[in-house]
């Protein structure tokens, strides 16, 4: 028996199972996840991480626990997408701590925070004067959500009657050298346009350029392979 | 870009777990003798006739075969077995040999038996 090599299998089955089973479970963040779901995370980790180093014991027991592990949080989410009480009842709910400008210290023992937590919290999201606040949620993934008082939110052109040009999402013409023909047919573009639009800008071909974009008001944005910072020049940041 | 067809993102999963649990649970089917150099147990039972017979030498060939055997098996049983079922019946033929040269009748016999158990239990 050469254990490297059933190591390198296993590892292999792991690795590609662990692939697999998160892509089916979904594209949910890091800052999404429920305490329950970084736990979950944690245990499945921890089985596949068996799954390859423990020779001791067949791998099938192994991979069935991870399947398992898997398909239990597959139907927790399911339930949480199918009906709100039971998202409540696995998730929790958003906790209000701080309701018109006062701290609900029932809330905060309830939710295990400490009024230095709640500070914590305050200053992550810039504010250090915690009569600012009207409204604060800790939400379930223990973050913090606040809502200042209106007299200190910032100024927004909408306020003072100011109107913005639209801005929408820019779109890809050339990713690395090679032209995105589907965004092209989507602006109803053709290649000639696109060649006659990087020649303005001083390039010959689309091999020179790395990267075109085109927002929803035309506007394009061209960057080139060889740019025009002189070598040496670049400042690095330490 | 390359885009790679619905059909074929949902059949390579598929496939690559079929793949994965055919490694894993397939060792019941794959401890099984594929030729007669192979045929551990028929190998096992050999050995056992002549313990009995007291016949020393032709016990110890056929031990020897028992042990070619195993080492073909393992290469095929490796990714679906535990590493100390496979040590375990290792150790056991070895300590057959030992019994044998000895020509301590009742140790072989009891190594023996022991290895047939550890061939039942192997990749289940």
């Amino acid at each position: 028996m050469i254990e490297s090599l059933v190591v390198f299998v296993r590892a292999i089955i792991a690795f590609f199972t662990l692939l697999i089973f998160t892509r089916i479970l979904g594209k949910q963040q890091i800052s999404q996840l429920s305490f329950f779901d970084y736990i979950t995370g944690i245990t499945i980790g921890s089985i596949a991480a068996t799954l390859t180093t423990d020779l001791t014991s067949r791998a099938w027991p192994h991979w069935v626990g991870l399947f398992v592990w898997a398909f239990l949080v597959f139907v927790l989410q399911w339930g949480n997408l199918k009906g709100r009480t039971i998202a409540k009842y696995i998730d929790g709910e958003p906790e209000i701590v701080i309701l018109k400008g006062k701290i609900m210290e029932e809330t905060l023992k309830k939710t295990r925070y400490r009024a230095a937590d709640l500070l914590k919290l305050l200053r992550s999201k810039d504010v250090f004067d915690i009569s600012e606040v009207e409204y604060a949620v800790l939400e379930t993934n223990g973050e913090l959500s606040i809502l200042k008082k209106s007299e200190v939110q910032p100024i927004t052109p909408k306020d003072i009657g100011l109107l913005t040009p639209y801005k929408g999402l820019s779109k890809e013409l050339i990713y690395d050298g090679k032209v995105m023909e589907r965004n092209l047919n989507y602006i109803n573009r053709d290649k000639e346009w696109l060649l006659n639009q990087i020649r303005a800008h001083g390039y010959g071909s689309f091999d020179e350029v790395f990267l075109a974009l085109i927002d929803e008001s035309n506007k394009m944005f061209i960057d080139g392979y060889r740019d025009s910072i002189e070598k040496g020049s670049e400042k690095r940041l330490e | 870009m390359i885009e790679i067809n619905k059909s074929v993102r949902i059949i390579i999963p598929i496939l690559l777990l079929g793949i994965f649990i055919l490694v894993m649970t397939t060792g019941g089917i794959l401890k099984k003798p594929m030729s007669d150099e192979d045929d551990l147990i028929s190998f096992i039972e050999k050995t056992e006739k002549e313990v009995l017979h007291q016949d020393w030498e032709k016990a110890s060939i056929h031990l020897d075969d028992a042990k070619k055997a195993w080492k073909k098996i393992v290469r095929r049983i490796q990714f679906s077995a535990e590493r100390d079922e496979i040590n375990e019946l290792h150790k056991t033929l070895d300590r057959t040999k030992g019994f044998i040269e000895a020509k301590d009748k009742g140790g072989a016999m009891g190594e023996l038996a022991e290895a047939r158990n550890i061939w039942k239990e192997l990749g289940r």
